[in-house]
């Protein structure tokens, strides 16, 4: 049997013709040749709307700017310790922390704002249009160890702790309007910034991006005090999106 | 820019496959010298409007030997010899666009680190000796004006796992450390770089690092720097 296809001539308003053939290809030479008239536009072409524009653009608690172009718009939303008002002054010292003593945060993947109200405006959100989105997550943030109690046998003996346990990690993921869209795998506990790159078609439709987390940790209740993880650390976290439009 | 003719083949008459190849094999060969002067009159194409479509530079070190030992508390440009890890704008920089956004990345592999103080055990500073930074500075001048630096974002690591409770916990009854060191594991991270005002011009890019505490040293060997312009 033969083959059958849609008929779509590339010039608007034109006739759907059967035989289209030689219309497509010269209506795409002509787009080549530069002969884009009022029929065959790809965008309005305005002076004004060619320079790059900007949409949210705030700086305080989290740094969030776009920028709109013509055939793409790239956005981020940002906070580290500039966004602490002065409280934190240095790359060492983390913005955020989590006690892992005291709650679970292995049963999902836990937003952002865990870390308290100051997160709340970090989800980036743009009015993309049809197309593809892509960008990264870069998030900075530290656990600690498993903890055991161990004896060393000497006179007398040596005892204390020890972080040598195997079965504790983190694992971060990139949201796109609440669906994981990218994640990083699981990461051995230690202070690290993990980069996590994605990209997912997108429609003409607002889009929000998150980063989220899980923390394992087993045994979550204290059966030896004092034996547990360090906190829960974050030092910085970057979301970059770049809408490129069909 | 060049213009692509096509072989008008009216009713009834064969072509040819040289005739009906042509237009294709034109397109091809006329793909590769795109320009933005436009032959056809009253017409405009994306091509046109493109302020500057080199858009793309890289600093590359595929080197697998180590750079130069890093042992600073303050950045410290990474070196190769007399080459820094930079990537120095062509002319007198980058002439970037009011809102018009740089996305920048920086990459490296750590290697075989110095690592011989895992904690500091008093004071405010409990864990901290475990970790070192980077950094992507940019050089920039505005309107002529005399050129400063914008740090673009700073990024942290530890030389081993993290500890135990309250990171000092493991000095009790004599037992010293338990961190582990982790070497050979790749650093990236990226930033965007945006002006808010006119007449910025983007002058220079480096990526630099620096530990927290003299007793460990950081070591690196491949590493590079990625910025891309975006363009209209």
């Amino acid at each position: 049997m033969a083959k059958t296809f849609t008929k779509r001539p590339l010039k608007d308003f034109n006739q759907v013709k059967v035989e289209s053939l030689v219309d497509n290809r010269d209506g795409a030479i002509d787009q080549f040749n530069g002969n884009l008239d009022s029929t065959q536009l790809f965008q309005t072409v305005k002076v004004d709307y060619e320079a790059p524009q900007t949409a949210i653009t705030f700086a305080g608690l989290v740094d969030k700017q776009t920028s709109i172009l013509p055939t793409q718009t790239l956005a981020f939303s940002r906070r580290d310790y500039r966004n602490t008002s002065g409280a934190v002054t240095d790359i060492w010292t983390r913005i955020n922390h989590l006690n892992l003593q005291t709650d679970v945060w292995n049963k999902g993947f836990n937003e952002m704002t865990v870390f308290g109200s100051d997160w709340s405006d970090f989800p980036l959100s743009i009015e993309c249009e049809e197309g593809i989105l892509t960008g990264e997550v870069t998030v900075d943030w530290e656990h600690g160890n498993q903890a055991f109690e161990v004896t060393v046998s000497d006179d007398p003996p040596l005892s204390g702790t020890r972080a040598r346990g195997m079965g504790w990690y983190t694992e971060w993921g990139v949201f796109v309007n609440n669906v994981m869209v990218a994640r990083s795998g699981f990461i051995f506990p230690r202070r690290h910034t993990t980069r996590i790159p994605y990209s997912v078609p997108v429609g003409t439709q607002l889009v929000t991006i998150d980063c989220r987390f899980v923390v394992v940790s087993y045994e979550p209740l204290p059966s030896v005090v004092g034996k547990w993880s360090a906190d829960f650390n974050m030092f910085s976290a970057t979301i970059v999106a770049r809408n490129i439009k069909r | 820019m060049p213009f692509v003719n096509t072989t008008l083949i009216v009713d009834d008459e064969i072509p040819t496959a040289a005739e009906l190849n042509a237009p294709y094999d034109d397109l091809a060969t006329a793909s590769a010298a795109i320009d933005s002067d436009n032959i056809a009159s009253g017409a405009i194409r994306h091509q046109h409007i493109y302020f500057n479509p080199s858009s793309l530079y890289i600093f590359e070190d595929d080197n697998s030997t180590n750079i130069t030992d890093i042992n600073s508390t303050s950045y410290v440009t990474l070196t190769r010899g007399a080459q820094p890890t930079e990537i120095d704008l062509p002319g007198a920089g980058l002439a970037l666009e009011r809102y018009q956004p740089v996305r920048i990345s920086g990459t490296c592999l750590v290697t075989n680190n110095n690592f011989t103080k895992t904690w500091d055990f008093v004071g405010t500073d409990l864990g901290k000796a475990n970790l070192y930074a980077f950094r992507i500075l940019l050089s920039i001048s505005t309107s002529g004006g005399p050129t400063t630096t914008v740090t673009l974002g700073e990024w942290g690591y530890s030389f081993g796992t993290a500890s135990s409770t309250d990171r000092n916990s493991t000095l009790s009854a004599g037992l010293s450390s338990t961190s582990i060191s982790l070497c050979f594991q790749t650093a990236q991270f990226e930033g965007i770089y945006r002006p808010s005002t006119t007449g910025v011009v983007l002058e220079k890019i480096e990526l630099q690092a620096k530990v927290f505490d003299l007793a460990n040293t950081l070591r690196i060997s491949r590493n590079a720097l990625h910025a891309i312009v975006a363009e209209r």
